[in-house]
Parts: structure tokens; sequence; C-alpha cells
């Protein structure tokens, strides 16, 4: 008799509203815990890993990555991805190094940032008006954008050698943090409340999530397409600029798989590839575990190449991690039906 | 009603549309009157949807006038119909799963504060008042993928009851509502018509009509055969209209057939963890046995793990006596089981494949003989011609895609595919969902035919008319176990429906 009320009211309490609360605080928490444990872990088998340097140059790493996979994110919501965030991540590199020596330095940041935008809206003009697949066009996109970096610079590298203060934007401090994690979180924040406080972003995650009722719902989907594609670019050539100003001699050939790392963070952290939401916070957790992987790898004399094999099996994992939830999602409702 | 003195809001003339190949809709007219319901109605194909379209701003007439209080319009997109005051309730369900469910209801017209951002008060404030006049209770802030099927149809409808509107169309919108919530919609509606808005009803279920409409127009291939108030019309009238000939009776398709006492299927004790718990039957040769129950009740999931697509966690399955373990359905097709699914669009039909393939999709073992690797035409089309004479189907040809089809048609050819797969056994989930009135007696003929030829069906169904008229014996289902197994004298309407809501009633014997 009380065991059926217990059972009845625990059914009540677990109910599907608590278990979904749950699995989205869990798709945030997941690759948090695993950042603390991974984190953890490379402080005690690397006495170099716990270091003030190496934590100031993962936590830069992990923020260029970070600012691309934000934007990604955005894209993901919208049920689209973008491939062609490496080869815009560099081409602005190469553009923000060559006009330093002639311009100032706002201006060559500005210059790079309308190069990226340019290439998104093309992206996103060539997905919404011609009706091409995502994937076709950032594909292309990737190969056109890269060509013209090699173009440009004659697979040259192009070194910064006027205006060396545009280095602050990788070494400077403010408040103590680094400057590029600043910008990170900057980007966070501008990306977050669009995304969760605007029409704007609340029309992305519906054109991801059906894209029909999105139509019927009176949606501008070909604007709102445009410029999230404009959107992905321009975090894209912000990456690109922090890369420049990180090594301060770039060149063509740089940035390749970094499209990989963004589709991954983005997924790892939460983002679910079949659209319609999207999870920023997991993002940045994501790109700090990367980072945190690639510089224990690093410290631990492990070969680089590595490093690709470590991204491809998080990608997987990820991958995996997305399709069990989305299973589970699907039980938990059927039961419930 | 008094409709006469007033002036229509809504008047189209001559409405015609033509789709390549097709004229849809030809010469229609029809006017809406302020404070009335208005039932649309006709067979599948007939060109309900398409005139809904029409008005809601989604497709364009060829020819016609669409008048809205003697002003003419043309509606671009969806959007202009709605801001001339049509709110349109669909059959699809068009939310966006992932948002939450204040914010579908205001998807794409979210009210803004200055700065651009979200007014989440507003939106909130509003949003909670719809849904507390149709007396939903979920969380605003819970995304709709977690509602049921029932919840997720009312959204809907709070999506359109928020916006300012003079006149609804509601097309089947009770197909997904169990009765509560059908009441419910029922009761809103009353709310509408003595507000003085304007609606158009479409639906199958003729007793809802007479319930709620006022007047009903009738298509039939494009053309409109006539607009009456309901008051003067019987249920078979508006079936004639519709056919344009008298129905046969639902009741004259039961015929008892000299039952076998051989089980075909023996289902014994078996338990699908989290929606069946302790289910015995037997489903015997030349039988159909109904099962009945609410949404929810586990009908469906019994069906899909007696296909082999949910686990069975306890209890044993017997086919002719020899227990059997079902793993996968490729492993009950083996045994000679197959199932028709629930929901056509989205689990039976290849919309892009031809009426042919989609026949014989599940005819071949693929690599069973090598001979099978090549595809032989003329006898496929041998096979197609066969079904496509004993079941009736109307295609313009085996090339035709199937998507092209009307609901009943492609049901028959997802029939048709059941028989051709050489199984015995048929579980039928929901036969004549979408289908016609005229068509769905076709089917209820056809399945009784099955059941006399030998095989042995299970019919799972919400519809309890069906049930009735199908059915030798029905099994109801409720909270995932058995409530009652009828026979055939004890099968009707309401010992099913009290079953079903799990009324603690014995039936007894009449």
């Amino acid at each position: 008799m009380s065991n059926s009320a217990e059972s009845l009211s625990l059914r009540s309490i677990f109910s599907v509203s608590n278990a979904t609360r749950l699995i989205q605080v869990a798709e945030s928490l997941g690759v948090f815990a695993l950042l603390m444990i991974v984190v953890t872990v490379a402080s005690i088998i690397s006495p170099g890993f716990f270091t003030y340097t190496n934590l100031t140059n993962t936590l830069i790493t992990a923020s260029i990555t970070a600012v691309t996979g934000l934007g990604m994110t955005f894209v993901i919501a919208m049920g689209g991805f973008d491939l062609s965030v490496g080869s815009v991540q560099i081409l602005t590199a190469i553009v923000v190094a060559s006009l330093l020596s002639v311009v100032h330095p706002l201006l060559a940041i500005l210059g790079a940032l309308l190069t990226g935008l340019a290439i998104g809206l093309l992206n996103g003009f060539l997905i919404s008006k011609l009706g091409l697949p995502a994937f076709v066009v950032t594909f292309g996109m990737m190969s056109i954008t890269r060509g013209v970096a090699l173009l440009v610079t004659q697979g040259q590298s192009v070194m910064i050698t006027k205006h060396i203060e545009f280095g602050l934007l990788n070494n400077g401090k403010i408040l103590g943090l680094p400057v590029p994690f600043i910008i990170m979180m900057t980007v966070f924040v501008v990306l977050s409340v669009l995304l969760k406080h605007t029409p704007f972003g609340r029309h992305a995650c519906a054109i991801g999530g059906n894209r029909t009722a999105a139509t019927v719902s009176g949606i501008n989907i070909d604007r709102v397409t445009i410029t999230v594609f404009g959107l992905v670019a321009v975090s894209a050539a912000i990456s690109g600029v922090m890369l420049s100003s990180q090594l301060m001699i770039v060149d063509a050939t740089l940035g390749t798989g970094f499209e990989l790392q963004a589709i991954t963070v983005s997924v790892l952290g939460g983002t679910s590839l079949a659209g319609g939401h999207g999870n920023l916070l997991g993002t940045v957790f994501a790109a700090l575990l990367l980072a945190t992987i690639a510089s224990a790898l690093n410290i631990l004399k492990v070969i680089a190449f590595y490093q690709y094999l470590a991204l491809g099996v998080l990608l997987l994992f990820a991958l995996a991690i997305d399709t069990a939830r989305r299973v589970f999602i699907a039980k938990a409702l059927l039961s419930r039906a | 009603m008094g409709t006469d003195q007033k002036e229509p809001i809504l008047r189209l003339t001559g409405i015609s549309k033509q789709f390549p190949g097709v004229r849809a809709l030809d010469n229609v007219d029809l006017s809406l009157f302020p404070g009335e319901v208005h039932a649309l109605m006709g067979e599948n194909g007939a060109g309900k949807s398409t005139l809904i379209s029409i008005i809601s701003g989604l497709l364009n007439p060829t020819s016609g006038k669409i008048c809205l209080a003697d002003e003419e319009v043309t509606f671009a997109s969806a959007i202009q119909a709605q801001k001339a005051g049509i709110s349109t309730i669909t059959q699809e369900f068009n939310l966006v799963p992932q948002l939450t469910v204040a914010e579908n209801i205001f998807l794409g017209r979210e009210p803004t504060l200055r700065v651009g951002l979200l007014d989440w008060r507003t939106i909130k404030r509003h949003a909670s008042e719809v849904l507390s006049e149709l007396g939903l209770n979920v969380p605003l802030g819970q995304r709709v993928c977690y509602l049921s099927v029932g919840d997720r149809q009312l959204v809907e409808i709070a999506k359109a009851l928020s916006m300012e509107f003079r006149i609804m169309t509601m097309d089947e919108p009770t197909a997904a509502l169990n009765a509560a919530e059908v009441a419910r919609l029922f009761e809103i509606i009353d709310k509408l018509k003595r507000r003085g808005i304007a609606i158009l009803y479409v639906s199958h279920r003729l007793r809802e009509i007479f319930r709620i409409a006022d007047r009903v127009t009738v298509l039939r291939d494009g053309e409109r055969v006539g607009t009456r108030p309901l008051d003067e019309l019987s249920e078979d009238d508006v079936v004639t209209m519709m056919l344009g000939r008298a129905l046969k009776k639902e009741a004259d398709i039961y015929q008892q057939i000299p039952g076998s006492e051989k089980a075909a299927l023996s289902v014994k004790n078996i338990t699908v963890p989290g929606f069946v718990a302790d289910v015995s039957f037997d489903l015997r040769v030349g039988e159909v046995m109904g099962c009945a129950g609410l949404v929810g009740a586990g009908r469906y999931e019994l069906m899909r793990a007696l296909f082999g697509l949910l686990r069975i966690s306890g209890g044993e399955v017997e086919i002719n006596g020899q227990p059997v373990s079902l793993s996968s359905s490729s492993d009950a097709i083996r045994y000679g089981i197959y199932m028709l699914p629930e929901d056509r669009k989205i689990e039976g039909i290849f919309p892009d494949l031809t009426v042919r393939e989609n026949l014989l999709i599940s005819a071949k073992r693929l690599f069973r003989r090598w001979s099978e690797l090549s595809i032989n035409s003329q006898e496929e089309e041998e096979q197609y011609q066969g079904m496509r004479n004993s079941l009736d189907i109307r295609a313009s040809s085996s090339g035709q895609r199937i998507a092209k089809l009307s609901g009943g048609n492609q049901q028959k050819v997802m029939l048709g595919r059941a028989l051709m797969s050489n199984s015995r056994i048929l579980l039928l989930n929901e036969p004549t969902r979408g289908v016609d009135v005229g068509t769905r007696v076709e089917i209820h003929a056809i399945i009784r035919k099955l059941a006399q030829n030998g095989y042995a069906i299970v019919v799972s169904s919400s519809d309890v008319p069906e049930l009735v008229s199908v059915s030798d014996r029905c099994l109801v289902l409720s909270a995932g176990r058995t409530r009652g197994l009828l026979d055939r004298a004890q099968i009707n309407e309401d010992n099913i429906t009290a079953l079903a809501i799990g009324q603690q009633i014995i039936v007894g014997n009449r």
C-alpha cells in the first residue's frame, strides 16, 4: 500500500521535465567534468602542465578555437555547418598581417573582419538564394579561399614587422587575464544574447528545428541564413586576427583542419548536429578541453601527429554521445506518450 | 444561426487551381459567415487541402476571386493571410521541437523590448493566458519535443489562438487528440463562435461535423457538390454527397466466419519494458482481432514488439505452436509476421519511389538467389497488376510516384505490400487513418476478406467504430495492461470505450 503510493510519487517527481532538465545540465556539465578530469590528470603526470606560462598558452589556444566554435555552434543550431572556417581564418590572418604594413592596426583588423564577412555573406547567399546545400557551398568555399590565400602570398610567409604592438592582442593582459580570453568571453556573451534573447537567434533555432514551421510562422529564412553564415565567417576572421597576433608570421598553409576542430568543440559541447538548439557554454568548455589535451600531449612529448588521432577520436566520441542522447530522449518521449 | 441576414466575412468565387496534369479545384464557391462553423468535406483528393491552402495563403488560385468583407484580396504568403486575420491550424505539426512552448507560440512575431531583445515578460503573460484558456497545463519553458502528441496539437491551437483573427481554418484538428481533449477543443470552438469568428473545419469524422458544424460544403473531384445546413441532412446524405452514391453499410461488412481454433500467433504474458505488461492472447487463423486503447495504452508498442522492433523482456511468443524469438523485423517477416506502421507518411511510404517499387519492397529477400539480383520487370509488373486489381488501387500507372496518390490509395499499396511479403499474420496499425470514408469501407472489406482467406489479422486502431466493424474479438489495453478481451457479442463502442478509459465496469454478455 505505502509502497505503491511511494512509487507513484517517485514517478511523478522524476517526470520527463526533470529528466530533460537533467539532460540539459549534463550537456554542459559533462564536458566540464571531462575537462576537470583531464586537467587533474595532466597536472599530476606532468609537472610542466600546471605552470603559469603553460596555462596561459593553453587558454590562448583554446580561446582562438572557441571563438570560431561559438560561431559554428550558431550555424549548427540553424541546421547547417560551415567547412570554410579554416580557410577563412588563414586568409584573414594573412589580410591583417599584410595590411599592418600599410595602415593603422585598427583598419587592418577591420579589413580582416570585412573580408570574413564578405565570404560568409557569399556562402549564405549561395545557400539560400540558389538553394545549394551548405555542405557543398562551404566545401567549395574552403578550397577557393585557401587558393586565394596561396595566390596573394605566392606561397610565401607574411611577417608582421610594423606595428609590433599588434602582438598585445595575444600577450596583453586585462585585469590579469589574457586578451584572447577576454575577446573570447566577449564573443561568448554577445552570441549568447543573440541566440537566446533576440528574435534573430530564436529564428535561427527554429529554422534548424523545423524549417516548415519556420516558413509558416513568417520567418524570413533567407535573411536569417545569410546573416548566420556571415556571423560564423566573422567569428572565423576574429580567430584569424588572433592567430596572426599569436604567431606574428603567417602563411597560407596554416589552419588546415581548423573547421574540424570548430565542429568538434560544438558537438562535444552538447550542440546536436540535428539542429534546433546551440549550447554555447558547452562549446567554450569543449574548446578548453581540446586545448588542454593538446598541451598535455605536447608536454608529454607525444609526437604532434597523434593530436590528429586525438581530435578524430574526440569528434567520433562526441557524435556517439549526441546520438545516444537523441535515442534516450526518443525513448523518454515514447514512454511518456 | 440566421446566417442569411449577415454579410459573409469571406467569399470565394469561381476558385480554380490547376496543377501540372491535375485540376485540383474547379470553379468552387464558398462563403463563410461570422460566428459559423462551416464544415468542408470530401474524399481524399477532393480538393479540401488545396482550398484550405489557398485561403491561408500557401497557394495562389489559378483563377477566381477571394473577397474579405467585400474587398478583393490576394495573398502572396501565409503571413499576409495571417495579417488579414486568417489563422490556420494545419494537419502537419508546425512546431519547432527544440523551442519551448512559449517560444513556439510567438514564433515569427515575438514581442521585443526597445533594444531588440525578447520581451519575456509579455511573452510569458500572453502564452499563459492562451494556454489557460485551452486548459492546457504544461510549463511554458518546456521544450515542445518533450510533449505528448495531443499536447503538441493543443500548443499548435494555442499558437493560432494567440493571433488576432476573424477566420480560422482547422484541418483535422482532432486527429491526434483523445476524447477529453476533443471535448475541450469543441468548447473553445463554441467560444470562438460566440465571439463571431468564422471557422472552416475539415474532418473525416462525420459525427464531429454533426456535433459542431452549422453548414457543410462538400467537394468531389475538385468541384463543389453543394453547401447545405447540417440540420437538414443525415449522415448518410453527407456521405452520398461525398461519394456521389450511397455507401455500402459498414454493418454489412462483418460476416461471421466459421472460426478455426488453431492459433496462428500465441502471445503468453509478454512484457515490453516501459510499455506493455503481462499481455496474453491467441490470434486464430482466419480471425480479425481488434486492439483498442487510448494514446499511451501501449497498443503500438505491443505491435512493434511483435514485429521485432521493440525488445520483449518476458513471456513467450509462439507462431503455429513453435516458440520464437523476435529480435528484428527481418526475424518477424521470416516467421510470417508483417506489420503496417501507424504513420504512413513517416514510417510507411517511400515517397520518391514508384507505386510498384513501394508495393514490392518487402517481397524479395535480397541475395537469397542470385537470379533475384536482377529485376524482372515483366514479372514485377504482373505482380503489381494482380494486386492493383484485387485491391482496386487507383494509380495512373505502376511507375507513378506514390506521393502523388491519395492517402487511401497509398494505404491500399501498403496493404498490398504486406500481402506481397508472403506473411500470414498481419499487424495493421490505424489502417484507415487519414483515409476517406469510401476507401475506408473498401479497406474494411479487404480486411474481412483476407481473414476469410485464412490470414490472421490484428487491427490496432484508435478509431472505435472501425474496431466494431471489423473485429471478431477485441483486445482492450489501458496503461499497458489487458483490460478485457471482448468477443463478438460484446463488441460495441460503449464497451470498448469504457474499458479503454479504464472504467472498472464489468461488461456482461448481452
